[in-house]
């Protein structure tokens, strides 16, 4: 996992598969299993929300809060979730979670 | 000479024409903010709900049932929101999350939660800024006002 450094504004990042399972995270222990059950279950309710919407399944997603802003990409199988302090650019933002993104498939060996 | 005590869940005399003005305006208003959601290029449907996924007010496409997606998304929003505060994070203001066909945007409110559809080809800058000037709009009714800025490229 050395290509998994997330950007240096990045507050948090975490890696888990769609069943909740945590793959990769920068938090110690019981931090990183309650974001990924967090980032876990938003990511369930966000993809039956857009399946009901008639929209097809989830990619992305962006959730702003007071003080950070997290930028989420998933397929199938695996959930990112990269937290950022509130005032990143969102075009930083997607760019850095791409990176992290393609470089979490290429460590675990999964095609985009 | 002291006034008769008005028992639980009885209105007092001469308030109820006022309520039930209040909450006309405030349903009209609920409308409107809708409607201009609405009018965005690409934008198919939308719905204000309660925090327990009671419909308030909504415009959806007729292949959409009303009840499920705002069950969803009430629930959407309620997870964003406790788990913010499990995690110890700030509080939660707006969502968006993308799909191969469209986006859905979310935005928390004093009365629940704002949702808006959008194809695939809707401009996300403009629906995010939309989203926050309408709940900014809603907030300075029933509580505290959100910052807006003042274009969509300033976000």
């Amino acid at each position: 996992m050395e290509r998994l450094k997330p950007p240096a504004a990045g507050r948090e990042f975490v890696l888990t598969q769609a069943d909740g399972t945590l793959v990769f995270s920068q938090q110690g222990d019981k931090d990183a299993e309650d974001l990924a059950a967090h980032v876990t279950q938003v990511y369930r309710i966000a993809a039956a929300t857009l399946a009901r919407a008639g929209l097809g399944a989830l990619r992305r997603g962006i959730v702003q809060a007071t003080t950070e802003t997290t930028f989420f990409r998933s397929n199938d199988r695996l959930i990112l979730a990269l937290t950022f302090p509130q005032d990143v650019k969102i075009g930083f933002g997607l760019l850095e979670t791409d990176k992290m993104w393609t470089n979490s498939l290429r460590e675990l060996g999964v095609r985009a | 000479m002291s006034a008769e005590p008005v028992p639980p869940g009885q209105p007092v005399a001469g308030t109820a024409p006022l309520a039930a003005a209040s909450r006309s305006s405030r349903a009209r208003e609920f409308r409107r903010i809708l409607a201009e959601m609405l009018r965005i290029d690409r934008v198919r449907g939308g719905l204000v709900v309660a925090a327990d996924g009671l419909v308030i007010t909504s415009s959806v496409p007729r292949n959409i049932a009303i009840e499920p997606l705002a069950a969803l998304t009430a629930t959407l929003g309620r997870e964003l929101e406790a788990g913010g505060d499990r995690l110890k994070r700030s509080t939660f203001h707006t969502a968006l999350f993308s799909a191969d066909d469209g986006t859905l945007f979310l935005g928390a409110c004093p009365v629940g939660f704002v949702v808006v559809l959008g194809d695939r080809e809707v401009n996300v800058g403009l629906v995010q800024w939309a989203l926050r000037k309408a709940l900014a709009t809603l907030e300075g009714t029933w509580g505290a006002r959100d910052q807006v800025p003042a274009t969509p490229e300033e976000m």
